[in-house]
């Protein structure tokens, strides 16, 4: 997937000794610490708590229209065909989702172009081809009436408008208007004369998978909300948020019952419906797909030099991109819950694929929990050390700033306005260390501002190589790791890339930064000024249940941003 | 006949062109009795210019060509060069923006930031960058060659046909451009394998094959129905939204297919030939057939809009062996091309490789300049293969093609949007050709500002292409608006025309 994601890499790290910010940035001002509750020191300040100051003005942000992504399509289709999915799921022609900032889900990641556009009629067009094939299944699977084998005419004929009526109210997820039903009649009313009902049913179904209340998640909303300029959303688009957030995929029949019964509209019930969308077997993929976004996991496509990474195999990479899903499935459901455990844990599970590249004894079969030596939770993982790494170098810079951006939330660093970066880099390929080779440059007075910020946490992950594998030297000489850095409460001194996993682990700023990198992938944006108070809001409810990760999406079904939407203008 | 059916006439051999004759009927109307262009084509290709070697001897016409400029002699007269030209516009982000390839690309055919440096609603204009503005996103408006080719869109069955040559050496079926833009953080797709794209544009691309004649006019009455309701359901479906969601609904609705009868074409173009599959090619094997496939394209008049770029740039081959030789042998020590670009010493050496790096280094290393050479004869290659059509009266494909040549970058040593380079040929309107225009002083350091910027010469090209706000269109103010007043800039460069 992603074709558009080497062109970001490449952007990324074409320029090390360069700064350069981090995809998904957005407002990276100084954290809101809640001194109640907080590990970090902060504010002590009387008067107001960061939460409070915040939310002085309660508002939500714009929210701009989303289009499905490709894998919230093909759930779209399988719920919509059910039994039958499997026969049309086969190939798709959807056009894929290409990552140019933050999350999947984004909206600027699912704009459609020419191209694009085709490729979604060619996909309703092929689904419909299928059906034209083998059509008396599909006419039985899909309309709400009893039908013969086949089905006469007359029989299609008359369970027409209940069929645009249920599948419509699936594909829109919600009731459909007299106006959208028309318009689903009048396909059947055109094809139906010269072709027959079950080609011009098929005719109505190939409209519905590419019709745009389908592809976009459209929210009105509907009374006026307490707050001023914003409207609350109605059940059935509530069942839309909570359903894409826990599933990525549309509400399932719990969900829209309650949505039709009006069910779903209050906090309580929101939560609830939370906390049982948890227990769906597709939310651990859907929390393993925000894992892949923030962390950039996708990179690791992008491959590891042959020559000098052997042991780099199509297996090994395969066991790769499953291990944070696994890390997380063990933490939901074998361990605490708890982000520490995630970043930090000393056992998270391997396969025999990987125990072998690791180097320690394989577990049984499947994936158990396993202590790795000299490291510390997912983060040093070699599934997230290989995807921040280039094929062939470590990428210092990079893997810092992506630490220091995206797992800390860190200010963008600004370049400052007298330095000349024409000025020649010095020569210092022929180095041992990457500690060396980029002291002569990055250590000098008009960079040190930036890179001391940088490079601590770059160069405590040199020892994990560019294939993710553990090291102790480089170019024959050893690599010093050691460093500091202020995960909440002050410089912190490390001496390895598993002290520093521990360290950020157990810091307030990762806690705060993974609840804000949550926020931006439920709205689907980079946050905005009227978001301060959503923010500040989660980050306080992930601090009071010590980063319990499902607490933690609960909360933001509780944020205003998840009940409002402004008024249009 | 539907779209589709037309193709299949395409690999039969035949189409004919009658939209090409009401086309003539316009551009004899073009101002000054020019021929509008029929058609705009662009190839982009990252790393920018190394001036030393690419720039044009002086200013005016009494000009040579350098080394790395030099295959576009045999078009000189058809050519108009511009030199040390800036892309200010990048200021206004930050220094995100300033140095290193973030939103370079993005900016150098639009002239605006990316979607990250604006709120999620806006106007594109300068007073609406955010202070921590992001250069994440794509550009936050079309490229020039949209807003062009729409306004000289006529009857032709595609919008535009865009070919990627991927300097990963795979043939994927397609990239996300990062120059091309159809709209706001609206990346153009790029067809990166050439035998699909042949496919695509050549061959019988209805993916499923109905098999009869009836069966086919049936596929076509219910495409029909179902795209006509799916255009009444985005009217439906916009009412009542805000500004922001209407705009995407709308811009998604104008992409959707016209399924419209076309009258038979009688025989007038044929298909390109030699295009294979290829196993890890380097761009010189790619590039030819992606040529040939856009200039065939372009006589078979298949679509306004031709879009060339050159992609994943970070260690390409080119297909030139002392240099892939060099590459090849360098990358384990984490050296590529972009290494190159920047005149880094290559590994175990101390030499740099272009002029500035160092006191003592005054020439650009013979390699670094056979990789910027590449660029500029593929361009060429472009044009050659534009001009071996006749079209109209003693005039060829390429008389009636507005091309562009841009990167992103000027100098590559400082990745800096300073002292950039455009080639532009073919139709220009009533711009000059054979022709240098320098825009900043020659010798100037790439961080001081030339006279004129590239928003001002995307709006010169506007002018040329007969749709600006003097040629016929009413193109609203290209790029990011409100910067070229902020900076008291008129909005285009009068010197560029005769």
């Amino acid at each position: 997937m992603r074709s558009g994601l080497v062109v970001v890499v490449f952007a990324l790290v074409a320029c090390d000794g360069v700064i350069v910010p981090g995809p998904g940035g957005g407002i990276d001002g100084p954290l809101p610490i809640d001194p109640i509750g907080g590990t970090g020191g902060g504010d002590t300040t009387p008067g107001p708590t960061p939460v409070e100051r915040a939310c002085m003005t309660r508002t939500v942000a714009t929210q701009p229209l989303r289009r499905l992504t490709f894998e919230q399509y093909q759930r779209t289709l399988a719920q919509l065909f059910g039994t039958l999915a499997p026969r049309v799921l086969t190939t798709s022609r959807f056009p894929e989702t290409t990552l140019t900032r933050g999350f999947s889900a984004d909206a600027e990641n699912n704009t459609v172009n020419t191209s694009q556009s085709n490729a979604i009629e060619d996909e309703a067009e092929r689904v419909a081809t299928v059906m034209l094939a083998d059509p008396q299944p599909f006419l039985r699977g899909l309309m709400p009436c009893t039908l013969s084998t086949p089905a006469t005419d007359a029989q299609v004929d008359g369970c027409v408008d209940a069929f645009i009526s249920s599948f419509g109210a699936l594909a829109y997820r919600r009731p459909t208007t007299a106006a959208e039903r028309a318009i689903a009649k009048q396909v059947y009313t055109e094809v139906r004369p010269d072709q027959g009902p079950a080609k011009a049913i098929i005719a109505v179904t190939q409209f519905f998978i590419q019709s745009p209340a389908l592809l976009y998640r459209v929210e009105r909303g509907g009374a006026a909300a307490p707050l001023a300029g914003l409207l609350e959303l109605g059940d059935h688009e509530l069942a839309g948020r909570l359903a894409f957030l826990f599933t990525d995929g549309p509400p399932d029949a719990v969900l829209t019952a309650a949505a039709e019964r009006g069910e779903l509209h209050t906090k309580e019930q929101v939560a609830a419906q939370a906390r049982r969308l948890m227990t769906n077997p597709t939310f651990l993929s859907t929390a393993a797909l925000f894992l892949r976004d923030w962390l950039h996991l996708y990179e690791a496509n992008v491959g590891k030099d042959a020559a000098q990474f052997p042991r780099y195999t199509p297996a090994v990479v395969q066991s790769l991109e499953r291990e944070p899903l696994e890390a997380l499935r063990f933490v939901l459901e074998r361990s605490d819950k708890k982000l520490s455990t995630l970043l930090g844990g000393t056992s998270l599970p391997v396969d025999a694929t990987l125990a072998g590249y690791y180097g320690v004894t394989a577990p049984g079969a499947g994936w158990e929990p396993t202590g790795l030596p000299n490291r510390r939770g997912l983060l040093t993982r070699a599934s997230v050390m290989a995807a921040l790494a280039k094929p062939a170098q470590t990428g210092t810079i990079h893997r810092g700033n992506f630490f220091r951006h995206e797992v800390l939330c860190e200010p963008t660093l600004t370049l400052p306005p007298n330095v000349d970066i024409s000025t020649p880099l010095m020569g210092t390929s022929n180095l041992p260390t990457a500690r060396e080779r980029l002291a002569p440059t990055t250590n000098s007075a008009e960079c040190r501002g930036c890179h001391s910020q940088i490079n601590p946490l770059g160069l405590a992950l040199e020892g994990y190589d560019p294939a993710g594998q553990f090291r102790t030297t480089e170019n024959g000489a050893t690599i010093d790791t050691s460093g500091s850095v202020d995960v909440g409460g002050g410089q912190r001194s490390f001496q390895t890339g598993e002290e520093l996993a521990g360290l950020i682990a157990d810091g307030r700023k990762a806690r705060d930064c993974y609840a804000r990198q949550w926020f931006r992938n439920s709205v689907g944006r980079i946050e905005m000024p009227e978001d301060a108070c959503s923010i500040a809001t989660l980050q306080q409810a992930f601090e009071q249940s010590n980063g319990d990760l499902g607490e933690l999406l609960v909360a933001v079904t509780q944020l205003d941003t998840f009940f409002y939407r402004r008024s249009p203008e | 006949m539907n779209r589709r059916q037309l193709l299949k006439g395409i690999g039969g051999i035949t189409l004919a062109l009658p939209w090409l004759e009401a086309l003539d009927g316009g551009g004899r109307a073009y101002a000054q009795g020019m021929n509008r262009p029929r058609r705009v084509v662009v190839m982009t290709y990252q790393m920018g210019v190394p001036r030393g070697v690419w720039r044009p001897s002086a200013h005016g016409s009494a000009f040579t060509l350098p080394y790395v400029s030099a295959p576009l002699e045999p078009f000189r007269s058809r050519c108009l060069f511009v030199s040390d030209i800036d892309n200010r516009m990048l200021d206004a982000g930050g220094s995100g923006f300033s140095f290193g390839h973030p939103g370079k690309s993005e900016a150098a055919l639009t002239g605006t930031l990316t979607t990250g440096a604006f709120p999620t609603t806006n106007t594109n204009a300068l007073s609406e960058v955010r202070s921590d503005a992001a250069t994440t996103g794509g550009a936050n408006s079309e490229s020039i060659e949209q807003i062009i080719g729409q306004a000289l869109r006529n009857g032709q069955p595609f919008n535009s046909v865009n070919l990627g040559i991927d300097g990963d050496r795979r043939t994927p079926a397609s990239l996300s451009s990062r120059f091309f833009f159809e709209s706001r953080g609206t990346a153009v797709s790029m067809d990166c394998s050439p035998t699909s794209a042949f496919n695509r544009f050549f061959t019988n691309v209805m993916p499923m094959n109905p098999g009869s004649d009836q069966a086919l006019r049936e596929l076509r009455q219910r495409n029909k129905s179902v795209l006509d309701a799916v255009r009444r359901e985005f009217t439906d479906l916009r009412q009542g939204l805000g500004t922001d969601d209407r705009r995407r609904l709308d811009e998604h609705a104008a992409r959707i297919r016209e399924v419209e009868l076309i009258a038979p074409p009688p025989p007038a173009c044929s298909q390109p030939t030699g295009i294979t599959a290829l196993t890890n090619p380097h761009m010189g094997q790619v590039a030819p057939m992606q040529i040939r496939l856009l200039a065939q394209a372009m006589q078979c008049n298949l679509a306004p809009i031709g879009r060339i770029e050159f992609m994943n740039q970070q260690s390409p081959r080119f297909g030139i062996s002392g240099l892939d030789t060099t590459l090849d042998g360098a990358v384990a020590a984490g050296y590529d091309w972009h290494g190159m670009v920047h005149g880094d010493p290559l590994p175990g050496t101390s030499t740099y490789l272009r002029p500035g790096r160092d006191q003592t280094t005054t020439t650009y290393d013979q390699r670094l300049q056979d990789s910027y050479r590449f660029f500029v004869q593929q361009f060429a290659n472009l044009l050659t293969e534009l001009d071996r059509f006749p079209e109209g009266q003693g005039t060829t494909v390429l008389d009636n093609t507005l091309c562009i040549l841009a990167s992103d970058l000027g100098e590559g040593q400082g990745h800096h949007h300073g002292k950039m380079g455009y080639v532009l040929a073919g139709n220009l309107g009533s711009a000059r050709r054979n022709y240098h225009f320098m825009a900043g002083a020659a010798n100037a350091n790439f961080y001081t500002a030339s006279t004129y910027n590239v928003s001002q010469l995307l709006h010169s090209i506007l002018d040329m292409a007969g749709v600006g706000t003097g040629g016929g269109g009413t193109v609203a103010e290209l790029g990011l608006r409100g910067y070229l007043a902020s900076i008291g800039a008129p909005r285009r460069i009068d010197g560029l025309f005769a």
